[in-house]
C-alpha cells in the first residue's frame, strides 16, 4: 500500500500522543521534569527491513516486547540502547544517575524495572492506536529480551512481519539524552487498516 | 445479568488461585477481592465487594497509576507494575510484620459486555525472590567492595616496593662505587709492600671486598624477578642466544617448544651452560631433551662431564654454594619458580650431569612440526 | 462567526480539530508553525489562538513568550500530548487560557473554546 506524506504525519502525531502520555507517567515515576523532542517515524515495507539495519545500526538492544491480535496483529518493541537504559533505571529507581556504570551487564532487578518503564511507552502508543481503530486488541503480558534488530524482527510471526513502523523517540532526563525506540511489526492487511482509519478521520 | 454470571465463575475460579485477584469497574468499584488476597491483606472479601479501591487505597490515585489503570480499561495493552517501583499495590502485612512485595499486573477483562469493561488486577508475591535477589546483590557489593580495598592494598604495596627497589639500586650503586675506590687503593697498597705477612692480610681483604661486590651484583639481578610480566618463550630460540664454546656443544631436540616463564628464563640457560663450562670436567657435549609427561613437561639438560656428588645435589641449588659467585642456580631456581616451573639434579656422578625440568600442564605448547 | 487560528505541525491534527469546530460554526484558519502562527495572528486577528507546544521552527512555550512580550490580547489555548503538570503550570504561567491534552474530546475542546470567548453553552 501506497502511503503518502499525510499518513505519516498523521501516524506520527499518534506516536507523538502515546509518547507524551508515557513521558508524563515517568514524570510522575522519576520526579523529574521530562523534555521531549518531535519523534522521528518511518515505515518500511517487507524488501525495506535492510533499510532500518542503516538506519539504526546493528546494535543489541535492551527490548521490551509486546504481542497484539485483532484487526491489527503483531508485535511491538519497545528498545534502548544499553546506556539509555542504565539512565532510566538509574532515574526511575532514584538512583544517582552515574555514567561510568554503562558497561555493566543488566541483572533481572534491571530487566524487571526496564519491562515496566517499556510496558509505560508501548502502551501509551498502543493505546493511541487503538483509540482510532477503535476496535479490541488482544495482547500479551510484555516481555524482556536483548537481541539485534533482525533477530527482533524474526521472532514475529512471518504472517506479520510484512511492514516495520519505527518511531525514534528522545526524551531528555535531568539533561540526560535518552534515546527510545518503538518497533511496531505488522502484517500488510493490518497496516492498510491502519492506514484506513486515519484516512477516514482525516479526509472522509 | 450475564456480566454479573461472568463474574461469580470468574469468582469461584479466582478462589483456587495463588495469586491475589482484584476485579474493579471503571468507577474503581470492587466486583472481585479474591481468598488469597483477603488472607494476605486481611481484609474479607464479604466486607471489600462494593467498595471504591482508591477510597481504601488513596495511593492508588497518583496518576501514575490511575491513567495506566485507564489506559487498559480504554483497550490498551496490560499494564505491569514491578516490585522494584512498586514494591506493594495493595499493601499487605506478613505475620511476621514485614511487608509483601508484590508484582501487579492489570490486564482488561470485558466480562461479557464491552460496555461496561473491567480491569483485573493480579498480583503475585515475590517475597522471597525479591530477599534471595536482594542478597545476592548485597554479596556482590561486598565482593565488589573487598576486591577493591585488595586492589588499593596491592596498590600500596606496589608503590612501597618501588621505593624500596629505588633505596636499594641507590645504596647499591653507591657501595659498588666504594669497593671500586678499595680495589684500586688495594692494588696501590700491595704494590707498595714489601711485607708478605701485610700483602697476605691485602688478599684477603681484596678477596672480601670481591665477594661483596658479587652479592651486590647478584642481588641487582634478583630484584629484576617478577617484575616484567611472564611470557612465552621458545627454548631453541633461548639456546641460539647462547654464546657457545666450541669444546661444549649444544645439541637441543626441543624445535617448536615454547615454556611459559619468567623474561628472565634466558639467565636460566645462560647460568646451566656456565655452571657445566665452569664444573662439567671433561664433558664434550650438552643434551636438550624435551618430552611431555604425565603432570606437563619434562626438559632434561644433560652433559658428559664428571656429574655431581650424591650429597650436593640440593645444596647446589642453595644460596652461597660453590666456588664461584654462589647465586647462580640459586637464580636459576628462583626464575622458574615463579610460574610454577620446578629444576633438580639427577645425574649419576662419574657419568655427568642432569637437570631436570618439570614444566606444569598449561605452561608449555609444542608448535606442530611445519 | 468566531475565527480560530490553529498552530499545530501536524496536518492530521489541524484537520480534525477544524473538522469538529466548523461544525460548531467556527472559522479556521491553520499555521503549521509558530512563527507562521504568529505573522498570522497579527495579520488575521483571530478570536482564539490554539496552538501546539511542539513544534519546529519556533514551538508553542515560545509562541506564547512571544504573544506576552507583543502584548497581544488574543486568549491562546494549549493543546498538547505532553501530560506533565510542570508543562501545564509553565504554559499557565505564560499567559495560556486553558491546557488541553491530546487526543482531542470534542467535549473538552468546544467548551474550553466557549469559554474563553465567553460564549454561551460553556457549561
Amino acid at each position: 500500500m501506497e502511503i503518502d506524506p499525510l499518513d505519516l504525519d498523521a501516524i506520527c502525531e499518534l506516536v507523538n500522543i502515546g509518547v507524551g502520555k508515557a513521558a508524563g507517567i515517568l514524570s510522575e515515576m522519576t520526579g523529574s521534569v521530562i523534555e521531549l523532542t518531535i519523534p522521528n517515524v518511518s515505515i518500511y515495507s517487507q524488501d525495506e527491513f535492510s533499510q532500518i539495519l542503516s538506519q539504526i545500526g546493528k546494535d543489541r538492544y535492551s527490548a521490551i516486547s509486546l504481542d497484539f491480535q485483532g484487526v491489527f496483529s503483531g508485535m511491538t518493541y519497545s528498545i534502548f540502547p544499553a546506556e539509555s537504559a542504565h539512565v532510566l533505571i538509574d532515574a526511575v529507581t532514584g538512583d544517582e544517575i552515574s555514567d561510568n556504570e554503562y558497561e555493566r551487564p543488566f541483572s533481572s532487578i534491571d530487566a524487571e524495572t526496564l519491562k515496566e518503564i517499556g510496558n509505560i511507552l508501548i502502551n501509551g502508543v498502543m493505546g493511541s492506536i487503538t483509540n482510532v481503530l477503535q476496535s479490541q486488541l488482544t495482547y500479551s503480558l510484555p516481555s524482556y529480551c536483548e537481541a539485534d534488530i533482525p533477530a527482533l524482527i524474526q521472532n514475529v510471526r512471518q504472517e506479520h512481519r510484512e511492514a516495520v513502523l519505527l518511531a525514534e523517540t528522545h526524551m531528555f532526563i535531568r539533561n540526560l539524552n535518552i534515546e527510545g525506540k518503538i518497533l511496531i511489526i505488522m502484517g500488510a492487511e493490518s497496516f492498510e487498516t491502519l492506514v484506513r482509519r486515519v484516512r477516514e478521520i482525516s479526509r472522509g | 445479568m450475564s456480566q454479573q454470571k461472568n463474574l461469580s465463575v470468574i469468582t469461584e475460579f479466582s478462589d483456587a488461585l495463588p495469586v491475589g485477584i482484584c476485579v474493579i469497574d471503571r468507577k474503581r468499584k470492587i466486583l472481585i477481592w479474591n481468598r488469597t488476597l483477603a488472607e494476605w491483606s486481611g481484609h474479607l472479601s464479604e466486607v471489600m465487594v462494593g467498595e471504591n479501591l482508591m477510597e481504601l487505597y488513596p495511593d492508588l490515585n497518583t496518576p501514575s497509576y490511575r491513567s495506566r489503570i485507564d489506559q487498559v480499561m480504554d483497550g490498551g495493552p496490560p499494564a505491569v507494575f514491578s516490585s522494584q517501583l512498586h514494591r506493594s499495590f495493595i499493601p499487605c502485612t506478613k505475620a511476621d510484620g514485614t511487608s509483601r512485595v508484590q508484582q501487579t499486573s492489570v490486564i482488561r477483562y470485558a466480562g461479557g459486555n464491552p460496555d461496561h469493561p473491567c480491569a483485573m488486577i493480579i498480583i503475585e508475591d515475590v517475597t522471597d525472590l525479591d530477599h534471595e535477589i536482594r542478597s545476592v546483590r548485597q554479596m556482590k557489593d561486598q565482593a565488589l567492595l573487598e576486591v577493591q580495598e585488595r586492589k588499593k592494598a596491592e596498590e600500596a604495596l606496589e608503590n612501597l616496593n618501588a621505593k624500596l627497589n629505588l633505596l636499594s639500586s641507590v645504596t647499591r650503586h653507591d657501595i659498588l662505587n666504594k669497593i671500586m675506590v678499595i680495589d684500586g687503593f688495594l692494588g696501590f697498597a700491595e704494590d707498595l709492600t714489601s711485607d708478605a705477612t701485610q700483602a697476605e692480610y691485602l688478599r684477603h681483604v681484596r678477596a672480601a671486598a670481591m665477594v661483596i661486590q658479587n652479592i651486590l651484583l647478584f642481588n641487582r639481578q634478583y630484584e629484576q624477578l617478577g617484575i616484567e610480566d611472564a611470557g612465552w618463550f621458545s627454548i631453541d630460540t633461548l639456546i641460539e642466544t647462547l654464546d657457545t664454546e666450541e669444546r661444549l656443544p649444544i645439541y637441543s631436540a626441543c624445535k617448536g617448544v615454547s615454556i611459559y616463564c619468567d623474561p628472565m628464563l634466558e639467565k636460566v640457560f645462560y647460568n646451566l651452560y656456565d655452571n657445566a663450562l665452569r664444573h662439567a670436567m671433561g664433558a664434550t657435549r650438552i643434551d636438550l631433551a624435551c618430552q611431555p609427561s604425565s603432570s606437563g613437561l619434562l626438559i632434561a639438560w644433560e652433559d658428559d662431564g664428571s656429574g655431581i656428588p650424591e650429597d650436593d645435589k640440593e645444596e647446589i641449588f642453595k644460596r652461597g654454594f660453590g666456588k664461584n659467585t654462589g647465586m647462580g642456580l640459586f637464580l636459576v631456581r628462583e626464575i622458574l619458580a615463579i610460574t610454577g616451573i620446578a629444576i633438580t639434579e639427577t645425574g649419576e656422578e662419574g657419568k655427568g650431569a642432569r637437570f631436570e625440568i618439570s614444566v606444569p600442564e598449561g605452561a608449555y605448547r609444542i608448535a606442530n612440526p611445519a | 462567526m468566531p475565527t480560530i487560528l490553529i498552530i499545530d505541525d501536524s496536518s492530521f491534527q489541524r484537520t480534525i480539530i477544524k473538522k469538529t469546530l466548523t461544525n460548531e460554526q467556527f472559522t479556521c484558519i491553520e499555521a503549521d508553525n509558530g512563527r507562521l502562527g504568529l505573522e498570522m495572528a497579527e495579520k488575521e486577528n483571530p478570536d482564539a489562538i490554539l496552538v501546539d507546544l511542539l513544534m519546529p521552527d519556533m514551538d508553542g512555550i515560545e509562541f506564547l513568550k512571544v504573544i506576552q512580550e507583543k502584548k497581544i490580547s488574543i486568549p491562546v489555548l494549549v493543546f498538547t500530548s505532553d501530560i506533565q503538570d510542570t508543562t501545564r503550570d509553565l504554559c499557565l504561567k505564560l499567559g495560556a487560557r486553558s491546557f488541553l491534552n491530546k487526543p482531542l474530546r470534542q467535549e473538552e475542546l468546544v467548551p474550553a473554546i466557549r469559554k474563553v470567548l465567553e460564549l454561551p453553552g460553556d457549561a
